[in-house]
């Protein structure tokens, strides 16, 4: 057994929880090893040293304080998310008629969403669609056609007239 | 649950009659499965048990009996906290060892012990809340004061690991499987760490150890 093997057994070995072999090892190590000899020898007058270190006794109000702090711990300790609702704590009927409930909302919304007519189309109501773009360009034909309406109501007159005939004519 | 029923019922829990019988109340796993299930009582026989050697430990640990009593109120409330989750898969002791390990190293890391430096209990205080022999006269007192002070501040010289080692070893007397359980080391790790420890302690104490043998 070298130094090394000793130290690792040292502790043990002062305690008394080294096998019979391995303490008769350690024994052998240390009668050649005046190191280890000695530092084995002064940790042991250490550790009478620590015995001498009295406990303490505590206080009188221990057991209040922790009892009080306690009887507080469900009010601080838990969280809001961590608690049940009042709603539930109130209900009669408690988690599953709530369950129920919202299976059955969420079972309903799916098949509004599915069977509802024009659901689609209703989404893409904001959205501006070529349809709505031609819409608004026939508007404009619209409007300008009114603010022409004057000429066109005098277009066969004009188209029929022969002064006008005759004018381009002469030009030509 | 018991401890809302206990709050809003105003009813008290008797944790301030402790029940001095604890040891003939079944084993720690046992109260504790007991706690599990909503026993109040069986918290106070395991408070009776180990609020002395817990607040020893800790007090050891920080070396201010203030903060020792604050951090082990933490201890029982965190294990109080725990009981819904408690197995008996180890030992009670070397589980409460661990969170009380890990509550006195974790306050030590915050660098509050810098602050409680200056609030160490002295000698004079600290040993009047020992037991003083009544056949020691003033200078064997004074020896004795000087002897004790200079052990606590060696031992808190030491890192935090190698300081809970020592006591969970030396006072707390736990094995080395359970020490390396509170401080999440092998048991080889923790024969490593004790050697180290005492052999730091011994040389910084060389000079009291010589002069009592």
């Amino acid at each position: 057994m070298n130094c090394r093997q000793t130290e690792l057994r040292a502790i043990a070995y002062l305690d008394g929880k080294l096998g019979r072999k391995a303490a008769e090892a350690v024994e052998r190590h240390l009668a050649g090893c005046a190191t280890c000899a000695e530092q084995l020898h002064g940790i042991s007058e250490v550790s009478s040293l620590l015995q001498g270190w009295e406990p303490v006794q505590p206080s009188a109000s221990f057991n209040a304080r922790l009892e009080r702090r306690i009887l507080a711990e469900p009010a601080t300790a838990a969280a809001w998310w961590e608690r049940p609702s009042l709603w539930l704590q109130m209900h009669p009927f408690g988690k599953p008629a709530l369950a129920g409930a919202l299976l059955g909302m969420m079972l309903f919304a799916v098949l509004l969403a599915r069977y509802t007519p024009g659901t689609s189309a209703s989404l893409t109501a904001n959205l501006p669609s070529t349809q709505m773009v031609a819409t608004v360009s026939d508007g404009n034909d619209d409007l300008a056609l009114y603010q022409d309406l004057p000429v066109l109501e005098n277009l066969d007159l004009l188209s029929n007239f022969e002064v006008l005939q005759e004018l381009q004519a002469t030009r030509q | 649950m018991a401890v809302e029923k206990a709050a809003t019922s105003g009813r008290s829990w008797g944790l301030t009659k402790l029940n001095m019988n604890a040891v003939a109340a079944g084993s720690d796993a046992e109260l504790m499965l007991r706690v599990k299930e909503g026993d109040e009582g069986s918290f106070g026989n395991l408070l009776a048990r180990y609020r002395d050697p817990v607040v020893n430990f800790l007090y050891r640990m920080v070396q201010n009996a203030a903060i020792a009593e604050e951090l082990a109120q933490d201890v029982f409330l965190r294990v109080y906290r725990a009981r819904e989750s408690y197995a008996p898969s180890a030992k009670f002791t070397t589980w409460l060892y661990c969170i009380a390990t890990n509550v006195a190293l974790n306050h030590l890391r915050d660098g509050r012990m810098a602050r409680q430096m200056a609030a160490i209990d002295d000698p004079e205080s600290e040993v009047g809340r020992e037991l003083r022999s009544p056949d020691q006269n003033v200078e064997e007192r004074l020896l004795a004061q000087s002897l004790g002070w200079e052990v606590r501040q060696a031992v808190l010289a030491l890192p935090g690991k190698q300081r809970a080692a020592v006591l969970l070893h030396k006072y707390q007397e736990l094995d080395y499987k359970q020490i390396g359980a509170a401080l999440g080391c092998s048991e080889s790790a923790v024969k490593s760490l004790l050697f180290r420890a005492y052999e730091t302690l011994r040389e910084r104490l060389s000079h009291l150890a010589g002069g009592r043998s």
